[in-house]
């Protein structure tokens, strides 16, 4: 039996989560090395889109999305010694998020495709990974149909 | 800062585990090779600043401006089901 975790966040204030459902990232986002823990919290049931909360920091907590829903076609290729501090043995255990930017303007809204965060489905560890040689870009138009002046 | 003068086909150690091998030097590009554990990561700078600025991005998002987005996602999605 594990307990439950109790930490302040700016946005949604006050949470409890049962201490099993902690993502570690090892390394942090990068650019915030001081967090490791994270909660995966829904905007509400229906959103594709949920947020990945730090559990250290309470500012902390950037929109997150699963890659197909947006870009069907969306693979990576991660070198086994990567996968080897994660303990993962084959693509289907991992659960890969990427990160996304808003904006007032949903013309703007971005995701980063460069730099997936991938987690151990049953274990809940991760890491933001670089991707190497891909022909992604950290600004991938969320709504590109929204932008007519641009074509992607 | 440490500044080591090296040739083509030369290496530098950093600790035990580290290995940084200059592979080509043709006009003003090196080619290096670098050998590390699989917990150190290694990155083109150009490409790990982007990632980490982009991060910063991401963390200033709203609550109101993931309200707007998931109404604009799903509307996306339910013209997308057939008819």
């Amino acid at each position: 039996m594990s307990g439950n975790l109790s930490f302040e966040t700016t946005r949604f204030g006050r949470l409890e989560m049962p201490e099993d459902k902690v993502i570690r990232l090892q390394g942090g986002l990068l650019g915030f090395p001081n967090s490791e823990r994270f909660a995966l919290l829904d905007h509400d049931e229906k959103s594709p889109f949920k947020w990945l909360q730090s559990i250290d920091e309470a500012a902390l907590a950037v929109p997150v999305c699963d890659p197909k829903m947006f870009f069907p076609d969306y693979h990576i290729r991660i070198k086994r010694d990567e996968l080897a501090t994660l303990r993962v043995k084959s693509a289907a255990e991992l659960v890969i998020l990427v990160v996304l930017s808003l904006y007032d303007q949903p013309a703007e809204m971005t995701a980063n495709l460069l730099g997936p965060i991938i987690i151990h489905a049953q274990r809940l560890i991760g890491r933001q990974v670089v991707l190497k040689d891909a022909p992604f870009s950290t600004k991938h138009p969320l709504f590109p149909e929204l932008r007519p002046e641009r074509r992607y | 800062m440490l500044i080591l003068t090296r040739k083509a086909g030369e290496m530098i150690a950093i600790g035990d585990d580290i290995k940084i091998y200059i592979q080509e030097i043709r006009g003003n590009q090196v080619k290096i090779g670098i050998k590390a554990p699989p917990e150190v990561t290694v990155h083109r700078e150009e490409v790990y600043l982007r990632i980490q600025e982009e991060n910063r991005a991401a963390a200033k998002s709203t609550i109101d401006q993931m309200r707007v987005a998931v109404e604009v996602m799903l509307n996306k999605l339910s013209s997308r089901e057939p008819k």
